[in-house]
């Protein structure tokens, strides 16, 4: 069954409907399956999840409109829900010092784990700024959002835990970023200088 | 006050580097992440208008992620 026909009898009724679903299916679980399983170094049996990504697909047919074909469009949609699955999954047991409140959202950059001491200085001065940027430029919930990120959550998880949508969460972290590098600029530091300091201290 | 480990650090200074402009978002780029794979499936050239699809997937850990998943399961079932 070729992936035009495919989609003509999902969109159509009967027992070639029901014989095309079935097909999508198996199609979701193996794909699935292959891309899931072990990916934070955890097993994951996809057939958990494969009928509630199969249900959104066949409720969401109406927003396919041909841009790709239909399996890659309904595998993206598939993806979407497992991979979502799996971060809620992986990270239930995790710290979330990053959200705690009671310190303000703040961030230490102080060396503890510095891999040599070559190039120390310029690296001192690039972290110094960091922490005066991180300190003064960005925002409470900018603080917290890219502290969790460098802890590893997702930034669907860190829009859950804010009270977020996942693109909200992504633009404050986008933004606290750029606000980092027009620092670093005012401060005069090029990029060149800070990957060779940060190079030079993984020597 | 958390402790950033020299790992944390280092990412956050190469993310903070390598910003660029990215007016897609999260939203966009799943709009539109079927068929940036589909061209990358078929070996074809990215469109001009799926290019912010590629800028938005290298500075968003989760969507890359999510883009990785997706190329393998494809890839699995092609």
């Amino acid at each position: 069954m070729d992936d035009e026909e495919l989609f003509t009898l999902i969109k159509g009724e009967g027992v070639s409907r029901d014989q095309a679903i079935s097909e999508l299916r198996s199609l979701l679980l193996r794909g699935l399956s292959k891309s899931l399983n072990n990916r934070y170094g955890k097993p994951y049996n996809a057939e958990d999840i494969v009928q509630e990504a199969l249900i959104k697909v066949l409720n969401s047919l109406d927003q396919y409109e041909g841009r790709s074909k239909f399996t890659t469009w309904a595998m993206t949609v598939a993806t979407r829900i497992g991979i979502s699955d799996l971060r809620r999954k992986y990270h239930r047991d995790v710290s979330m010092e990053p959200f705690n409140t009671t310190d303000g959202y703040t961030m230490d950059v102080a060396i503890i784990d510095e891999p040599t001491l070559s190039n120390a200085e310029s690296r001192a001065k690039i972290f110094t700024v960091l922490q005066n940027l991180i300190d003064t430029e960005l925002t409470d919930k900018q603080r917290a959002a890219t502290r969790a990120f460098l802890s590893d959550f997702a930034t669907d998880e860190i829009a859950e835990q804010l009270n977020m949508n996942r693109n909200a969460v992504y633009k404050l972290i986008h933004d606290a970023r750029q606000k980092l590098k027009d620092g670093f600029a005012r401060a005069g530091l090029t990029s060149e200088e800070i990957f060779d300091a940060l190079s030079e201290g993984s020597k | 006050m958390m402790q950033l480990s020299y790992q944390q650090i280092t990412t956050l200074i190469e993310l903070t580097i390598a910003t660029k402009d990215d007016s897609l978002g999260c939203d966009g780029c799943l709009e539109l992440m079927d068929q940036f794979a589909q061209a990358e499936l078929d070996g074809t050239a990215i469109p001009n208008a799926l290019e912010c699809v590629r800028v938005h997937i290298e500075q968003c850990k989760c969507c890359k992620d999510e883009y990785e998943a997706l190329m393998i399961a494809l890839r699995e079932v092609q």
